[in-house]
C-alpha cells in the first residue's frame, strides 16, 4: 500500500506544485505549539479537527509534525519496536 | 502484480530470460501485461484494432530477430516497472503511427494536431490531467484524518502506532482506517474516470501503471 499511495499522492502533489509555485509559509507560533501537543498525543479532541484541516491545507507542515513525532522516538526508544507501516 | 520490477527478483529473472529470447519467459510476460497494455492504449484513444496491432508488433519485437537483432526488451533499463515502460513504448508507437498516416495524407505537423481524434502530446496530457483531477476529487472526499494519516505513514515514515497515537487510537483501529480510506480512494477514482469517459475500462492496476508512466515522463 505504501508504494501505491506514494504514486497517487505524487501525482496530485505535482499538479498542485505546477499550479501554485509560491514560497510556502512557516506555521505561526500558536500552530507550532499545537503541532507539538499533537505529536505528544495531548492535543484536546476539540482542537484536533481544526489542526487536521490546517495540515491538509498546508501539507508542507505535515513534515514538521512527523519530525516532532520522530524526535520523541529518541526519547522513548522502547515504544515502537514492533509497529507496522 | 508488482509494479516495482526491481523489487521482485523473480520478475527480474523473467525479464532477463525474455531479453535473451526464452520463449516461455516471453510468453509469461505477454500473458502478464497484454491486457493491461491493451486497456491503457484504449484509454488513450486507440481503437481495438489499433491497440491489437500495436501490441502484436510490440511482442514481435520482443523476440530476438535474425542477424543478431536484439530483443526490444534489451532497451528496458529497470528504472521503472516493466509495465510502465511497455506502456510508454506502446503509446509512443501508436502516436507515431497516427502521425505517419496523417503525413502520408499530405498533412504537416500543425495540420496533424488539428485532425479530429488525432492523438497528440496534448491528448496524452489530457489523459494525465483527467487522472489527476479524478484522484484529487477522491482525495477531497476522504475524511481529513484519513488523508493526514495516509501522508504521515506512507510519505513521512511514521508507524501506524505513532500516527494513531496522535488521535488516541490503537494501532489496529489506525490500520483499519487506512485500509478503508484507500479502498474508498480506489473506488471513487475509478468511478470518476468512468463517469468522465465511458471508454475507460481500466482496472486499478492499469491506473497505477498510468500513474507510474506519468511520473517517469517528468524525469
Amino acid at each position: 500500500m505504501q508504494n501505491e499511495f506514494t504514486l497517487l499522492a505524487g501525482l496530485v502533489d505535482r499538479a498542485e506544485a505546477e499550479v501554485e509555485g509560491r514560497t510556502l509559509p512557516e506555521p505561526p507560533a500558536p500552530v507550532k505549539l499545537k503541532l507539538q501537543h499533537f505529536a505528544c498525543g495531548t492535543l484536546p479532541p476539540a482542537e484536533q479537527a481544526g489542526l487536521v484541516g490546517l495540515l491538509n491545507q498546508n501539507r508542507h507542515w505535515i513534515g514538521l509534525l512527523a519530525q516532532e513525532v520522530k524526535a520523541r522516538r529518541l526519547q522513548n526508544p522502547a515504544g515502537d519496536g514492533n509497529s507496522t507501516r | 502484480m508488482s509494479l516495482q520490477n526491481s523489487s521482485n527478483p523473480a520478475g527480474g529473472e523473467q525479464v532477463r530470460k525474455a531479453q535473451e529470447g526464452d520463449p516461455q519467459a516471453l510468453a509469461a510476460l505477454r500473458e502478464q501485461h497484454h491486457s493491461q497494455l491493451f486497456n491503457i492504449l484504449r484509454a488513450r484513444g486507440a481503437s481495438q484494432t489499433e491497440a491489437g496491432d500495436i501490441l502484436a508488433d510490440l511482442w514481435s519485437d520482443c523476440v530476438p530477430g535474425a542477424g543478431n537483432q536484439p530483443s526490444l526488451l534489451t532497451k528496458f533499463g529497470g528504472r521503472f516497472s516493466l509495465l510502465s515502460w511497455l506502456a510508454r513504448v506502446a503509446s509512443n508507437r501508436w502516436i507515431d503511427q497516427k502521425r505517419r498516416g496523417a503525413r502520408q495524407a499530405g498533412l504537416d505537423d500543425s495540420d496533424i494536431q488539428a485532425l479530429p481524434g488525432s492523438p497528440t502530446p496534448l491528448e496524452d496530457d489530457q489523459l494525465s490531467k483527467m487522472l489527476r483531477e479524478c484522484l484529487q476529487s477522491a482525495f477531497d472526499r476522504c475524511p481529513g484524518e484519513a488523508l493526514l494519516l495516509l501522508r504521515l505513514v506512507y510519505l513521512h515514515d511514521l508507524t501506524q502506532r505513532e500516527a494513531g497515537h496522535l488521535f488516541g487510537w490503537s494501532e489496529s483501529k489506525t490500520s483499519r482506517f487506512l485500509s478503508l480510506a484507500m479502498r474508498q480512494i480506489r473506488k471513487r477514482t475509478l468511478q470518476g474516470l468512468k463517469q468522465r469517459d465511458e471508454r475507460f475500462e481500466l482496472t486499478w492496476e492499469d491506473l497505477l501503471g498510468l500513474c507510474e508512466d506519468d511520473k517517469s515522463t517528468l524525469l
